[in-house]
Order: structure tokens, then C-alpha cells, then sequence
């Protein structure tokens, strides 16, 4: 009798984790959470993070593992398994909501690739004009496509690769590698003259800081956008889990890391910045691309060493940002093995979906600037989908049934806490929408040409009003076609 | 409180809470062989 084949599953429990840990560790990670906390009150941000961590990302990574390990199908067929037939829907929703970054993610990607070439290649050097770099960069029509092509081909290879030979393996050099540079940065950071200044200004206690509301939205957004919940990726990831995984322990651990390295990002950027810059606000208000692209990199030509430094630092961004790249491209061929494509099949179609798809963004960086913001809170709206769908299937027969039995973390008020999602994601969601409204007052809901109405409510809302209408319509159809499930073996 | 307890603080709760999860991780696969 032939052997029966082993199914394509993770090998061992750490290649999950890391790899969870390296879908959760992106660029947000190292250029957003350093100038978020140093802007919003340091030590007492990371508390108000941590605490957002407990209401907002471990519950939802946590419904997400379920979803996958028990349906043991993507996004789309998830739903259909866990919460019925008519609210396909919801998981093409979502689907196409992270579709939506992930054809952007891989031009992101691809910048960090070229600044690392940019670093190794000897043009990052003393005098460089890092504005006039970045501009003639970003704006030159075509020069982005090659690095998003190069990014988007070498996770389609990986992936095709499948998950114990590919997705694991690559993961597991990654992210250890990913944390020990984060260590090397941080370390050369605070052996600058001057950089003490940097970490008094982060950790200089402002408990006061809690009080403000601000800072307790920009802790909510930070763990929605950084972790990963309420994506998808985690649950693909699980889809692929051996039947005894432990779903508690994991989404905590993939949690808390996340948050690791974005404390050592900070540990190395902004005592970086103290240091050396001579106007560290401005540095630190120029957002992430004018942070990392324009102001770090002109203080790594001033640095001793800045040139090895500033290598090392494009290929932590490369690592960061592929290792999420990757979960999201995993994302897509799951899709596509739900209908009953092979893996090979599948991982050339979702490369040149991503491929093509992505090419918009990399000819234009108001296209990418419109579709960031509008994927972006929509990711708040996926959040929500799955909290709804969680509490509909019953709170309290997920941890019981499919959480406790396999968990050694036996907190089931860790998961209940997803009862209060809706009301956080009302209060996030609204000052997102009142922020948008007041950046255009007159013309908010207007949305095309997009190059002018980049940021507005109107964008967001017509591009989710299309996605819904999709969704709903197409809802019967996907569902019929989406049948597949993986088997895992042990 | 100056900067540097607070730092410590902020630390020990971010590493010691990885720390802490990866230690149980590892008692857990033990447990398993």
C-alpha cells in the first residue's frame, strides 16, 4: 500500500511562532512605534499600549487561531465554516480589505530593498543630500517597479516553496536574525555621545500622559496595525497548525514580541536621532518614510561607521517588512487552495495578482499614500467583523471548545475581553473619521482624483461601499466555490 | 520617579512579559517529549 504524504504543515511550534512573530514584526515596528511613543508620552504610551494589547490584539489573534485551526480554510472559507453559509460574505470582506495593503505592502517592501542597496553600494556617504535621494527616488515615474517586482517575486518564491520547506525556514532565520540587528542598533545607538538625551526624552515618566485621550487612540491604533489582529494572516498561518497547537500561549507570546521589538526599535532610533540630529522634534514629526528615508539616513553619513550601520538598519526594514510580506501573500494562495488549486498554481497566480496589482503604488506615491490610509482603517473594520463574528458563534463555547482544551494559559477573561471590542473600535474608529473630516472641512466626503482627495472620509467610503457591495453580491458564488480544506496529518 | 526607573519599569514588563511567555512555551514542549 502506498504511504500515505505528509500534509504541508509547520514542522515544529517554534517555526509557528516565529513565524506569527515575523507576520506581526513589520516597518511599522521599527519607523512608526519609536515616533509614536516618543510623541505621545514615552513609558506611559508602552503602558497604555500594553493594556490596549489585553483589549484589542491577544483576543483577536486569539479568535483568529480558532477560526483557522478549526476551519482549517482562509479568510473566505473560515467564515463560511465557523459562522454559516450567508456571512461568506464577512470573510470576503476582510479578504479584500487586506488584499487591499497587501498590494501596496510589497512596494514598501521594495523601498527598504533599494536604500539597503543604496547602503551597500557606498551611495549613503558624507554630503549625501538624503531629500533630494528620496525625491528623485519616490517621484522618478518607474523607479520603484523593479524593487517592488524583486520584493514580490522572492516571497512568491518562498511560498511556493510551501510551509515547512518555505514559510518556516525562511522565518526561522529572519526573525532571530531581525531582533539581534534591532540588539546591534540599539547598542551602537546608545554608545553615541549625547544619546542619553534621547532616552531620557522617551522614558522621562509623564504619567500625566494617561490621562489624555490622545494617547490612549494612538496606543489603540499602534497594537491594531502592529500586531496584525483581526488580518487574517494569523488565522491563515493556524490553517496549517498540528491539532493540539495551543492557541492562548501563542497569540500572547506573537504579542508581546511584537511590542519587544518595537521598544528596541526605539532603544536604536531615537537615542540615534538625539545624538545626532540637530532638530530631534523635526526629525521625529516627519513621518515614517521622512523619518527613516530622509532623516535617519542622513545622520548615518555623519555617524562613525554610519555606512555599516545604516546597512544594517535597511536590512532589519527588509526583514521586517518581508517576513509580513510573506504571511500576506500566504494570505492570498490560501485563497486560491480553498478553491482547489494546487500550491504551485496558486503561488504563481497570487505573485502576479500582487505583481499587477501593486504596480498603481509603485508608479505613484499618492495612489500608495491613498491606499495605506484607506486599507488602514479599514483593518479597524475587519477587527470588528471578526469580535462579531466571535461573539455570534458564542464567546464562551470558543474557549471551551476550541481554546482550553489545548491551552497551558488558562485565562479565559484574556479571550472575554473580546465583548468590548465594539466599543473601543466605536471610539477609534470615530476619531479617525473626525481627524479625516477635519483635514478637509469643505470637501470631506469628495474622493476622486484621488491625488487631491488622498486622505479624505469620502475615499474611505466609497472604496469600503465598493467592497461590501462586492461582497454581499458576490457572497452565494464565492461560497459555492470555496470547498477545499486542508488535512493536516498530526 | 526619574527616567531611569521608569525605563527599567517600561523594560521589565515588555522583555519580562516575551520572557515569560517563551519560558512557558518551552516548559510546555518539554512537557510534550
Amino acid at each position: 500500500m502506498a504511504e500515505k504524504k505528509k500534509a504541508d504543515q509547520w514542522a515544529t511550534r517554534w517555526g509557528l511562532i516565529l513565524s506569527c512573530i515575523g507576520m506581526a514584526v513589520g516597518t511599522g515596528n521599527i519607523w512608526r512605534f519609536p515616533r509614536v511613543a516618543a510623541s505621545q508620552g514615552g513609558g506611559a504610551f508602552v503602558i497604555a499600549l500594553l493594556i490596549a494589547l489585553f483589549l484589542w490584539g491577544i483576543p483577536l489573534l486569539m479568535a483568529e487561531a480558532v477560526w483557522g485551526k478549526v476551519s482549517r480554510m482562509g479568510i473566505i472559507g473560515s467564515f463560511k465554516e465557523m459562522v454559516g453559509r450567508k456571512w461568506t460574505w464577512m470573510g470576503t470582506a476582510v479578504a479584500i480589505i487586506v488584499l487591499g495593503v497587501v498590494f501596496y505592502y510589497s512596494v514598501v517592501v521594495g523601498w527598504c530593498i533599494r536604500y539597503f542597496v543604496y547602503a551597500i553600494t557606498g551611495v549613503i556617504k558624507p554630503g549625501l543630500d538624503t531629500d533630494a535621494l528620496w525625491a528623485a527616488f519616490s517621484t522618478t515615474p518607474g523607479a520603484m517597479v523593479p524593487w517592488h517586482i524583486l520584493a514580490t517575486v522572492a516571497a512568491t518564491l518562498i511560498i511556493f516553496k510551501g510551509v515547512a520547506e518555505g514559510l518556516e525556514k525562511i522565518n526561522k532565520i529572519l526573525i532571530p536574525a531581525l531582533f539581534v540587528m534591532l540588539v546591534i542598533l540599539a547598542v551602537r545607538a546608545n554608545m553615541l555621545p549625547g544619546s542619553v538625551e534621547g532616552l531620557r526624552f522617551f522614558f522621562e515618566p509623564k504619567w500625566a500622559d494617561l490621562l489624555k485621550g490622545r494617547v490612549w487612540l494612538e496606543a489603540f491604533t499602534q497594537v491594531a496595525w502592529s500586531t496584525g489582529a483581526g488580518w487574517g494572516l494569523m488565522l491563515t498561518y493556524f490553517v496549517y497548525t498540528k491539532k493540539n497547537e495551543d492557541i492562548a500561549l501563542n497569540s500572547t507570546t506573537v504579542c508581546f514580541a511584537d511590542t519587544m521589538a518595537g521598544l528596541l526599535a526605539g532603544l536604536a532610533v531615537i537615542p540615534t536621532i538625539f545624538a545626532l540630529s540637530p532638530d530631534p522634534q523635526a526629525a521625529l514629526a516627519s513621518g515614517n518614510t521622512g523619518l527613516s528615508f530622509i532623516h535617519l539616513t542622513r545622520l548615518f553619513t555623519v555617524m562613525p561607521g554610519g555606512v555599516i550601520f545604516a546597512a544594517i538598519f535597511f536590512l532589519a526594514l527588509i526583514f521586517a517588512g518581508f517576513s509580513s510580506l510573506l504571511s500576506m501573500v500566504e494570505m492570498a494562495l490560501r485563497l486560491l487552495m480553498d478553491a482547489g488549486w494546487q500550491r504551485p498554481k496558486a503561488a504563481i497566480a497570487a505573485g502576479l495578482g500582487i505583481l499587477v496589482l501593486g504596480l498603481p503604488s509603485a508608479l505613484s506615491l499618492s495612489f500608495l499614500d491613498n491606499q495605506d490610509w484607506v486599507w488602514g482603517v479599514g483593518l479597524l473594520l475587519s477587527g470588528l467583523i471578526f469580535s462579531f463574528a466571535a461573539i455570534k458563534v458564542g464567546v464562551n463555547k470558543i474557549w471551551d471548545e476550541y481554546i482550553a482544551p489545548d491551552s497551558d494559559l488558562n485565562a479565559p477573561w484574556m479571550f472575554k475581553l473580546i465583548y468590548l471590542f465594539p466599543l473601543w473600535f466605536v471610539i477609534i474608529f470615530w476619531w479617525w473619521i473626525a481627524q479625516a473630516a477635519s483635514w478637509y472641512p469643505d470637501t470631506y466626503m469628495k474622493w476622486l482624483p484621488i491625488s487631491e482627495y488622498t486622505f479624505t472620509v469620502g475615499t474611505m467610503v466609497y472604496q469600503w461601499g465598493i467592497v461590501l457591495v462586492v461582497a454581499l453580491l458576490t457572497n452565494n458564488w464565492i461560497a459555492n466555490r470555496t470547498t477545499v480544506k486542508f488535512e493536516p496529518s498530526e | 520617579m526619574g527616567w531611569q526607573f521608569n525605563m527599567i519599569v517600561i523594560m521589565a514588563l515588555v522583555f519580562g512579559g516575551t520572557g515569560w511567555c517563551v519560558y512557558k512555551t518551552m516548559k510546555a514542549e518539554e512537557k510534550k517529549k
